[in-house]
């Protein structure tokens, strides 16, 4: 028995193997099948392989970008292959929604992929900074250089009125916090990183950026903004690493400096109307004794003809006052003279800050490959260019995967990170200080010029209270914020994703995987007592609360693949699961006020303290689907949908479907002849289409009706009381998911030997139902309300181009451009109120007004009369306007009109016409030179910077001549023809006057980044422990140019002056940009 | 069999995590579990105390900047009172006031008696109402508080409104009729149903005088008479857990100096031409109460005079012109004013006293330790002990010996006047007046100076460091009785009426124009009535000229709060300031 079904099976035979790339290396996971039948298998890590088959089969080997090789069985038992890249065909396999991993070919939407060597050895520690400018389609603002700060992400431009409009970011398959917990609003000093600081980017093996919805339907509502999908080293583990431990070391070291600093005039120093005096404002007479302009014509006689006036502090009268006049300050400074000269006091108040950034990674795999290991370790020490702050962050993630005998695969990392961000207070300020709370570049940025800032003492010495140069000591000085003040953020994060992957059988995988994201943010926000402007810094304050953050996300899913007809033309790939994710915030601490001793900061040394609390918590579980079928490798169709339901509406509203639907379609690949046959022409075309739909769930707890009770209402003379009131914003319990839907169309194309490359992708976004905070009349009882209202609509374009511009082999000169482009606009179509301010503050608004870009800016602006004219008062100066009425076509009309809106006027529109951005990477035997080069063109910012600049005097250098505002005199109708003096121009019409004239182009031209680097040759190395040595010199934003800005105040629009979220167009002096540059080596052992 | 059974071991390993790992398929979590979702009535009249404090200061501030008891920092009358103007008042009520009183409407049983809660919150709401009306003219009333039948209340009659606020006056009665506080905290009265019954029939009384009825004014009774019944929110001295001094001691009293600037008109009014030395060079007595309201921390202002002696008799010394601390004092007088009364006056004016005109929309130079502070009434700050004539020692030094500092004087521990028994007095003084009756209004105009006189002098004890010689000379009771007697002959000898020059200044002061300017004096830390006033009788007519000749309309009312017209489509902004409320028979004041 045993013999006679030997001899049965003695026709067929174990055939085995390796299979190799052309360089040598094993090939894993290449398909390999009895031709003609279903008989198949795969190679394994070392690329060896087995199969049974007969003598005179053929055995096909395929993978994906290589050429597939057919060898057919002879006597040997061994068959050996080795696979040739299939250029015509360069099939990429790319990772998509929740990991699944699918070739580049049959996607129905736009991916762009970043590369790790775009993203290591960069000075930024911030993810989405150093992705800045890298895909299209993808617009990051910082909220400012400060080192730590906040940055926006967004994909294919805003579309939510009151919802996030942050991209999701995936880390290793699972959804990553990137959230921003600032410490307060934009105008309380907002420290607060955004929480994707947590990831070394060294230690990021490769991006993907989803950016439509059919790419992101399985997401669910999380990925409605779009996907940065990145796969870490330790998270890479799935792929089979070297058999040798390899180990890389990467080391950089940058300097750190403000970009935009202004170039002040140095002609005129402080005071008004050319008449010196211890202004703010440095409208006083000029540096010059001689002339009508010079000291010693100014009418005040302050300046003595020697060229000094009294010393600030000896003329102080609140060093006068102080204990009786009898201080330290005033009995030394009294009849001290001091020269009136211009001092370089903002330059030298900054500094050039250090970024020292180290990133260990070691890699390595068992000898048979089924198990291997990843350890990265990072320390990042960034010093900011403003003194006080700072990043200290290390990073520790290892990762493994195993593949097990018994078909389990078994992949997981964890991360930890551990990351110090300090800074002195940043809160906004239009040119006055602080707006309501201390800020450092508000005080410091509008220093007359001749004030020594460096030169003063800040410090009183019987208080430690702050002193400054303003008679009243009026302004807190910056250096005793720096010293006495600040805010900081020490976040502990542990992040991690444990997979186990189970081969049902050749078609059929079963995945389970579960996800944690647990934080704590440990803030504080301090000052000591004795400051000045400010009650909280007069009294002194130490406020401090630990945000806990945890997300748990569960996943699992089946998956596989078949093929449905028997010439194996058509295909399915499908996949199906359930996954949840809930969220749960929760903060808590506790605010001190009234410092009993000066300089101790703790809770015990103050007086009063009051809670700080809030919770939310939300949960979504989703199930969904998708299949994918193919035809002859040409042409694809992908049929997603997802149904969600969340925990915070009720059962009749917390459940939504959508589905999506995408295809592709390759005619290079289904037509003979399409392809250019020299090769010299098309080598390559997708034509590509999708539909895709998406929900968005409001936060907190929009349902219930609340009561708002306070501990500590002024009572009076009674003291606290306790006073209870009906919240303000009524529940709505009919509120249900806003829904997104979009279709996008677009084709990949190669030319010329594949030496070009062009994507082109087209989107028409709807968001409609969107969930806005709607002001109800308050008449009504309450003052608002979440609804379901809105409705934007919105297209764009993305192009990306890349060359080939010359192409050797070997050691030739190469150099690759790209290029990529982005436009969009999202227009409000449907919107019941006349407008609806969601975003800003200080008077002006992002606003969603119908007919409008979503986020145009409304502030008030130069009244106008009936005909148009702009307005000018008696005294010369415009008059103000706080409304505007627009008919339904969005024409103004005046004010009144039957059936016309009243709205705040519109002074600017925030969204840019167009982004593009020019990358360039060089290279010629061991040199490399890389270069790319951003324009965004217009969009408006309101920038509080420029204005002070000019409103205070310290940028415009004509003083002699006279103002006459264009416009209609608005006592006696007629043309204005009432002169005013520079002064009044810039303090009283610009910086003070209507916002409309702080509104500035904000098109931006920069150098993004410029590197050149050496790599060290091998035979150089061979008696080294290198395996590999690499040192790069590196440059980040060293040029721009706001051309439509004026040039001496050398402003940068990369700023988000309110913050990460929805506002946009807006800089309160949040905080000068940086510019960096610096020496990387890179080592591999 | 063996790979079905890998998946239901899988199965059951995926789903025990995602079943018992916490939250992981819990839905319906509705409420917020940290939210508080039952109010207690006691703490919801603890708020609408609140809210109405917070609506009568803002109906005082703007009072006072019609009527210059306080500066108007703007050029523009449309621009200024624009629609923020009573946009607090009007959140209070609508948003905060009334929700909160249907909650304790809703809690109030036999079992659980809020009779005292609703008096007091009604009585507030009325008040609240009719002030709104007179700033606004029609507001909404009938559909308010309703959201699910009236997502967007329109408009009521302004006449149906005073009538529907009197009905709720007369309910607030009812409820306080013998009724007691319990446990509720009354910030006002503590406890007193009788006073808050007086103030109710207070309330009535200047409705009545409002729209006219003066025969209603002359004839109530169990009104406010006594300054033990006053009306007026108390303030104390903490300075954090909360900040409960009063707001002007707050911005006047810190270690970087004033910040607000007082009226150059009112100030100017009450000092006279040389202040103490006004008898010196025969002129009236000095307004009592001016060193209680007023705290100079200089002895002369820019281009202005003040007065020294150098043992004798007093001599008048001529400040220079500043421009770094007082811009206006380089430049020309605005030409709408050359050669009329307020010529002197339009930038600084006399003996040191520091502050603004109306229309003065200058930026703030370093002058916080040189300007006029708030004084001792009603926000507690300090008491004025300078004195006019500088005794001159061969120097002019920096006047340097007050200045203000935090913690200064009464530690902020003073009032908000809401209804004072002399305002009552005022009013019944106007409607003998309006009613040619010169001899009963002279009787309660008397009354009412000296009631506010002795009112204001009370808060001297509260600033113990205040400098004593000048106390007593402010409070010399024989220096008052000629102040009173002076003012009371000014007044009986004016005419009832009197023309106008052709600047539009009254060729002598009338009766109408003295009671005015005595009513301005004794609203000095309120205000409310001043507006009302102006529109109602066109004086007084020797109230300070804006800065700028064309100011436009001065408000007859002022525009709707932004935030209720963008959303509420039944209420229409008003394009300008020319609306009338039922009341105002469109007098108009030469001044404005």
């Amino acid at each position: 028995m045993l013999f006679s079904m030997a001899s049965t099976l003695a026709q067929e035979k174990t055939i085995s193997g390796a299979v190799s790339d052309n360089s040598g290396m094993p090939l894993p996971g290449v398909n390999i099948i009895v031709k003609g039948t279903t008989n198949g298998t795969q190679t394994d890590f070392d690329g060896n392989y087995s199969i049974n088959a007969s003598s005179g089969d053929v055995l096909t080997f395929t993978y994906v970008g290589l050429k597939t090789v057919e060898q057919t069985v002879g006597a040997s038992n061994t068959i050996n292959v080795t696979m040739e890249e299939d250029a015509a065909v360069l099939d990429e396999v790319v990772v998509t929604a929740q990991g699944i991993k699918r070739e580049k070919k049959a996607l129905g939407y736009a991916v762009s992929e970043v590369s790790a060597d775009e993203l290591e050895q960069r000075t930024e520690g911030d993810v989405a900074r150093v992705l800045s400018g890298k895909a299209s389609g993808v617009q990051i603002t910082s909220q400012s250089g400060t080192s730590g700060s906040a940055t926006n992400v967004v994909i294919r431009g805003y579309s939510s009125i009151t919802g996030s409009n942050q991209a999701l970011f995936v880390v290793d398959g699972v959804p990553f916090s990137s959230d921003t917990n600032s410490q307060g609003s934009f105008q309380q000093g907002n420290i607060g990183s955004s929480r994707f600081l947590d990831l070394d980017p060294n230690n990021i093996a490769s991006v993907n950026v989803l950016k439509g919805l059919a790419a992101a339907t399985l997401y669910g509502t999380a990925g409605r903004n779009g996907v940065i999908v990145i796969t870490t080293k330790s998270g890479a583990g799935g792929g089979a690493g070297p058999k040798k431990t390899e180990i890389t070391v990467n080391q950089s070291y940058f300097l750190n400096e403000i970009a935009s600093l202004p170039d002040y005039q140095s002609l005129y120093g402080g005071g008004f109307d050319q008449s010196f005096g211890w202004f703010y404002s440095n409208w006083g007479p000029a540096f010059a004794a001689d002339g009508v302009d010079g000291y010693l014509n100014d009418p005040s006689g302050t300046i003595q003809p020697d060229g000094t006036v009294e010393h600030p502090y000896g003329s102080s009268s609140f060093l006068n006052n102080l204990l009786g006049g009898n201080n330290i300050l005033n009995q030394t400074y009294t009849g001290q003279r001091y020269d009136w000269k211009p001092y370089n006091s903002v330059e030298n108040f900054f500094r050039s800050g250090g970024v020292s950034n180290t990133s260990i990674s070691i890699r390595g795999a068992s000898t048979d490959g089924k198990m291997s290991y990843n350890v990265n370790y990072g320390h990042l020490d960034e010093e900011g260019f403003t003194p006080g702050n700072g990043i200290r962050r290390n990073t520790l993630s290892v990762g493994g995967m195993a593949k097990l005998s018994n078909k389990f695969t078994v992949n997981a990392s964890l991360n930890y990170s551990r990351n110090h961000v300090t800074s002195p207070p940043v809160s906004s300020s239009q040119g006055n200080g602080g707006t309501n709370q201390n800020s450092v570049f508000g005080q410091v940025f509008f220093t007359p010029r001749n004030v020594d800032l460096m030169g003063l003492e800040h410090t009183i010495p019987e208080t430690g209270g702050a002193i400054y140069y303003r008679n009243t000591n009026g302004i807190l000085n910056p250096r005793w914020s720096v010293a006495n003040t600040g805010a900081s953020q020490l976040t502990n994060r542990i992040f991690g994703t444990a997979n186990l992957m189970y081969e049902l059988n050749d078609n059929i995988n079963i995945t389970y995987r579960a996800g944690i994201d647990w934080y704590n943010e440990r803030n504080e926000d301090v000052s000591n007592k004795n400051g000045v402007e400010f009650t909280r810094n007069i009294n002194g304050f130490y406020d401090t609360w630990d945000n806990n953050v945890s997300i748990w996300d569960h996943f699992v899913s089946i998956g596989g693949n078949y093929n449905l007809t028997n010439d194996e033309k058509l295909g399915v790939t499908f996949t199906a699961g359930a996954t949840s994710r809930s969220r749960t915030y929760d903060r808590k601490g506790v605010a001190s006020t009234g410092q009993v001793v000066f300089g101790l900061l703790a809770h015990s040394n103050f007086s009063t303290q009051t809670p700080i609390q809030a919770y939310s918590f939300r949960n979504i579980i989703g199930v969904f689907g998708e299949a994918t079928f193919d035809w002859d490798n040409y042409a694809f169709v992908t049929f997603s949908g997802r149904n969600d339901w969340v925990s915070n509406l009720p059962t009749e509203n917390n459940s939504q479907f959508y589905p999506s639907v995408s295809m592709s379609f390759l005619p290079t690949a289904a037509f003979e002849g399409f392809k250019s046959a020299s090769g010299k022409g098309l080598n390559y075309l997708k034509l590509r289409a999708g539909l895709g739909t998406s929900a968005g769930f409001p936060g907190g707890y929009p349902t219930a009706l609340s009561v708002d009770q306070n501990t500590t209402a002024n009572g009076g003379a009674q003291g606290a009381i306790v006073t209870n009131t009906i919240s303000n914003i009524n529940a709505n319990p009919d509120l249900k998911p806003e829904l997104i839907s979009e279709f996008e169309v677009g084709f990949d194309a190669k030319f010329l030997d594949n030496r070009v490359n062009l994507n082109v992708s087209y989107f028409d976004r709807k968001s409609k139902d969107l969930i806005v905070n709607k002001p109800l009349p308050e008449t009504t009882g309450f003052t608002f309300t979440q609804v379901n209202i809105g409705k934007v609509e919105g297209d764009g374009w993305e192009i990306d181009l890349s060359a080939d511009l010359f192409k050797n082999d070997g050691n030739g000169f190469n150099w690759n451009s790209r290029v990529n482009f982005t436009k969009s606009e999202q227009i409000v179509t449907e919107q019941t109120d006349d407008q609806i301010n969601y975003a800003g503050g200080l008077g002006q608004f992002n606003s969603a007004i119908r007919g409008e870009q979503l986020g145009v800016m409304v502030g008030n602006r130069i009244e106008r009369d009936s005909d148009g004219n702009l307005l000018v008062d008696t005294s010369g100066n415009y008059v103000i306007g706080s409304q505007m009425a627009i008919d339904n076509n969005g024409n103004e009309v005046p004010l009144g009109t039957e059936g016309s809106r009243t709205i705040t006027p519109i002074v600017g529109n925030p969204n840019p016409d167009y982004v593009m951005n020019f990358i360039n990477s060089l290279s010629y035997k061991n040199f490399n030179l890389g270069f790319q080069v951003s324009h965004v063109s217009g969009g408006d910012i309101h920038s509080a910077t420029i204005s002070t600049l000019l409103g205070r005097g310290l940028i415009p250098e004509d003083r002699k001549n006279t103002f006459i505002l264009p416009g209609i005199n608005q006592g006696t109708g007629l043309p204005n023809t009432v002169q005013i003096n520079n002064s009044s121009y810039y303090f009283n019409n610009i910086l003070f006057g209507p916002s409309e004239l702080n509104v500035w182009d904000a098109s931006v031209v920069r150098l993004q980044e410029v590197s050149f680097g050496y790599s060290f040759p091998e035979k150089f190395l061979e008696k080294t422990p290198f395996g590999a040595l690499s040192i790069t010199a590196s440059g980040f934003n060293l040029w721009y140019d706001a051309y439509n800005t004026p040039d001496d105040a050398n402003f940068d629009p990369n700023v988000a002056g309110i913050g990460v979220g929805n506002g946009r167009g807006y800089d309160y002096l949040n905080g000068p940009s940086s510019k960096r540059y610096g020496l990387s080596i890179k080592a591999s052992f | 069999m063996k790979n079905i059974y890998k998946f239901l071991i899988l199965t059951l390993v995926a789903s025990g995590t995602m079943f018992y790992s916490c939250e992981t398929i819990e839905l319906e979590k509705l409420a917020n579990p940290i939210a508080l979702t039952e109010a207690d009535p006691d703490l919801l009249l603890n708020r609408i105390q609140n809210d109405f404090n917070g609506s009568m200061a803002e109906f005082n501030f703007e009072g006072s900047t019609t009527g210059r008891i306080l500066v108007m920092g703007t050029r523009n009358y449309f621009a200024r009172y624009g629609s923020g103007t009573v946009s607090t008042s009007w959140n209070n009520l609508y948003a905060d006031m009334l929700p909160d009183i249907k909650a304790i409407e809703l809690a109030h049983s036999a079992d659980n008696d809020l009779s005292y809660h609703l008096g007091m919150a009604k009585a507030m709401q009325a008040t609240v109402m009719m002030n709104l009306v007179d700033y606004l003219g029609d507001i909404v009333f009938s559909e308010a508080n309703n959201p699910g039948e009236f997502p967007s209340p329109s408009l009521d009659d302004d006449a149906a409104v005073y009538t529907a606020a009197r009905a709720l006056l007369d309910e607030a009665a009812a409820y306080m009729s013998g009724a007691s506080a319990g446990t509720a905290t009354d910030l006002y009265y503590d406890g007193d149903a009788d006073k808050w019954i007086k103030f109710i029939n207070t309330m009535k009384m200047r409705a009545d005088l409002t729209t006219g009825n003066y025969s209603g004014v002359i004839n109530a009774t169990n009104v406010i008479s006594s300054t033990a019944d006053d009306l007026e929110y108390k303030f104390g001295t903490q300075l954090i857990g909360p900040n409960t001094r009063h707001p002007d001691y707050n911005s006047d009293y810190t270690s970087s100096g004033t910040s607000g600037y007082e009226s150059n008109w009112l100030m100017s009014l009450m000092v006279g031409q040389y202040g103490d030395a006004n008898d010196f060079y025969g002129e009236p007595q000095s307004d009592p109460r001016r060193r209680f309201y007023f705290y100079r921390q200089n002895w002369v202002t820019p281009n202005n005079y003040a007065l020294y002696s150098a043992g004798g008799d007093p001599i008048i010394y001529d400040g220079a012109e500043n421009g770094e601390t007082l811009q206006c004092s380089i430049q020309t007088v605005p030409t709408h004013l050359e050669f009329t009364p307020d010529e002197p006056t339009w930038c600084s004016i006399q003996l040191g006293y520091w502050g603004r005109s109306h229309g003065n929309d200058e930026g703030t130079p370093p002058d916080g330790f040189l300007k006029t502070a708030s004084g001792v009434y009603p926000s507690a700050g300090s008491f004025d002990g300078a004195p006019d004539v500088f005794e001159y020692t061969g120097t002019f030094p920096n006047y340097d010996e007050q200045f203000v500092a935090l913690g200064a004087g009464g530690v902020g521990a003073g009032v908000e006047p809401i209804m004072l028994a002399s305002f009552a007095d005022f009013y019944r003084a106007e409607a003998y007046l309006a009613t040619s009756d010169a001899v009963n209004a002279a009787v309660y105009l008397e009354a009412a100076i000296t009631k506010s006189i002795a009112k204001v002098q009370s808060f001297g004890a509260l600033d113990g460091a205040a400098n004593s010689t000048e106390m007593a000379s402010a409070m010399d009771p024989a220096r008052i009785a000629t102040f009173i007697a002076e003012t009371m002959a000014a007044f009986d000898a004016a005419p009832m009426t009197s023309a106008l020059d052709g600047f539009g200044w009254p060729v002598e002061k009338d009766k109408m124009d003295i009671l005015g300017e005595q009513l301005a004096v004794a609203q000095y830390g309120a205000g409310n009535d001043m507006f009302n006033f102006i529109r109602r009788t066109g004086h007084p007519r020797t109230l300070h000229r804006s800065l700028e000749g064309s100011p436009g309309l001065f408000p007859r009312s002022v525009l709707y709060p932004a935030s209720e017209v963008s959303a509420n489509p039944s209420v229409d902004q008003k394009t300008d300031l020319s609306t009338q409320v039922f009341w105002d028979q469109g007098v108009t004041n030469p001044a404005n």
